[in-house]
């Protein structure tokens, strides 16, 4: 986290009581910090109460990476006058690698994760793990989708051939 | 980007049991939007009674429900191994409609259905799609005989501005003065059949539509059915009637002649004309080069372009 001294630091403080120093430019990746820093520019250490400490490492992981590949974008642009096609999308890719990466977590992670890109207003992060969750529900049948959730099957046995009745083909095979 | 909407404190995430389905309604609508209607629907809604409600009261997984033939195809493509093949396709895929219809009920703006060959199905189909999205905005169906009770159901939905039924013949001028009647909302009409029936031909147009009566607001007709007999008379009545009428095709009828200076002189006033392919065959339309009409561009693009609210481009294929 070594940048120029005359960067602004913040102090986001988690849940469970634990700090993190952070640039300013990063923590204004989050929307909802954003806003409380413009509301008020001297505020320093800013409390995050629904945010654990293990995920708020994580959204701060997100933030200094895209950041930082941003910054490095810019600093190419600025250097050769134009940006390279090639460069820019190799760039992109290896952002969207890294993306890809950070999203191998299991499903307990992704909800948190969530949550937590929601409440802060991080929109790359949470259209990151809302597609990673679609992704994870997609073509798979109701049992298979509780089972990859941890979901318990509420429905009465009543309900449940009611609504396997209308399409039974959605659950199985036919017997 | 998809944003789910910020309520100042959303509940606390239980750090001991975090629980997909105690998920934020906000957030599930999220990931169901990216998911797909056809998926939501078919599986994903039926895993327990939160996510059952969270696709139920999401706005926008259902404002457009395609069930069209190219999208069925592809659902009962991929289960078709899992239905039984004595079981009626049309009515499992009548069942998947209504599912759908009752799940969006309101906030169905747009919905699509593909070809029934059971005329009693459809007609079934339609009326459960009246009582329930009552709001729908934009229907096309696919059918060879549009009949009354048909026509009786469409007249139901208050809200329709846009109606297109495909490969039909001819609904009488009776029914569609009752769709006119009761739907006052309607600004774009399409009746389209690829085929040549010249058993038809002598139904002229004025007969046909209710135009006379109703449908004053039509922005949008288009009449590809062969061997409707419109002549100039009727055109100018149509346009007489219709001061909104923005986009017209007749582009398979005949007796129209573009050619003629009257008819061009009242014609100016629309965006898109599209002159019967006769009189191009003949050389009788002649485009002319007055600026306004280029702003307007190819008059196919504005039937066939890619707006948004376009009607659905179907497969010619049915069989």
């Amino acid at each position: 986290m070594a940048r120029s001294s005359t960067e602004n630091m913040i102090t986001l403080m988690s849940s469970d009581g634990e700090e993190f120093m952070v640039t300013e430019k990063v923590a204004r990746e989050c929307t909802t910090i954003r806003n409380m820093l413009e509301d008020d520019c001297v505020i320093t250490n800013i409390p995050l109460p629904n945010v654990t400490s293990d995920i708020l490492s994580m959204v701060i992981e997100y933030c200094m990476e895209h950041v930082a590949a941003a910054e490095k974008a810019a600093a190419e642009t600025a250097e050769k006058g134009s940006s390279s096609a090639p460069a820019a999308a190799k760039a992109n890719k290896d952002l969207e690698e890294w993306d890809k990466a950070f999203m191998n977590v299991d499903v307990y992670t992704l909800c948190d994760l969530i949550l937590a890109a929601n409440y802060l207003n991080v929109s790359g992060l949470l259209d990151l793990t809302i597609q990673t969750a679609a992704n994870l529900i997609k073509g798979k049948s109701p049992e298979q989708i509780r089972k990859t959730f941890h979901i318990q099957n509420d429905l009465s046995l009543e309900e449940e051939e009611k609504i396997r009745s209308q399409t039974p083909w959605a659950f199985e095979k036919s017997e | 980007m998809s944003k789910v909407k910020v309520d100042q404190e959303l509940p606390k995430p239980p750090t001991d049991e975090r629980d997909w389905a105690g998920l934020h309604p906000d957030a599930l609508m999220v990931i169901f939007d990216k998911v797909g209607m056809h998926e939501v629907l078919l599986r994903t809604s039926k895993v327990c009674h939160p996510w059952r409600k969270a696709a139920r009261d999401d706005p926008l997984l259902w404002k457009v429900i395609d069930m069209s033939k190219k999208c069925t195809d592809c659902f009962i493509d991929h289960e078709f191994d899992c239905i039984e093949a004595t079981v009626n396709v049309e009515k499992v895929i009548a069942n998947v409609v209504k599912n759908a219809v009752n799940f969006g009920g309101n906030n169905v703006q747009q919905l699509s259905i593909g070809y029934f060959s059971d005329e009693d199905l459809l007609e079934n189909l339609l009326e459960y799609i009246a009582e329930r999205a009552r709001l729908l905005k934009n229907i096309s169906i696919v059918c060879f005989t549009f009949n009354e009770r048909m026509a009786m159901a469409l007249g139901k939905l208050k809200q329709l501005e846009e109606l297109a039924i495909v490969w039909s013949r001819m609904p009488s001028g009776f029914m569609m003065r009752a769709i006119g009647s009761e739907c006052p909302q309607l600004k774009c009409l399409k009746l389209e059949s690829p085929f040549n029936r010249r058993i038809y031909s002598n139904k002229s147009l004025w007969n046909i539509l209710g135009i006379p009566q109703t449908m004053v607001q039509l922005e949008r007709l288009q009449l590809t059915v062969s061997c409707i007999t419109t002549t100039n008379e009727e055109l100018l009545k149509i346009l007489e009637r219709c001061p909104n009428l923005k986009i017209l095709d007749l582009h398979d009828s005949f007796k129209i002649a573009l050619s003629d200076d009257d008819i061009r002189a009242r014609c100016a006033r629309i965006h898109s004309v599209l002159p019967p392919l006769d009189d191009i065959n003949n050389g009788l339309y002649v485009d002319d080069d007055d600026d306004s009409s280029e702003d307007f561009g190819d008059p196919y693009d504005y039937i066939y372009g890619d707006d948004e609210d376009d009607y659905y481009i179907y497969d010619n294929d049915y069989k």
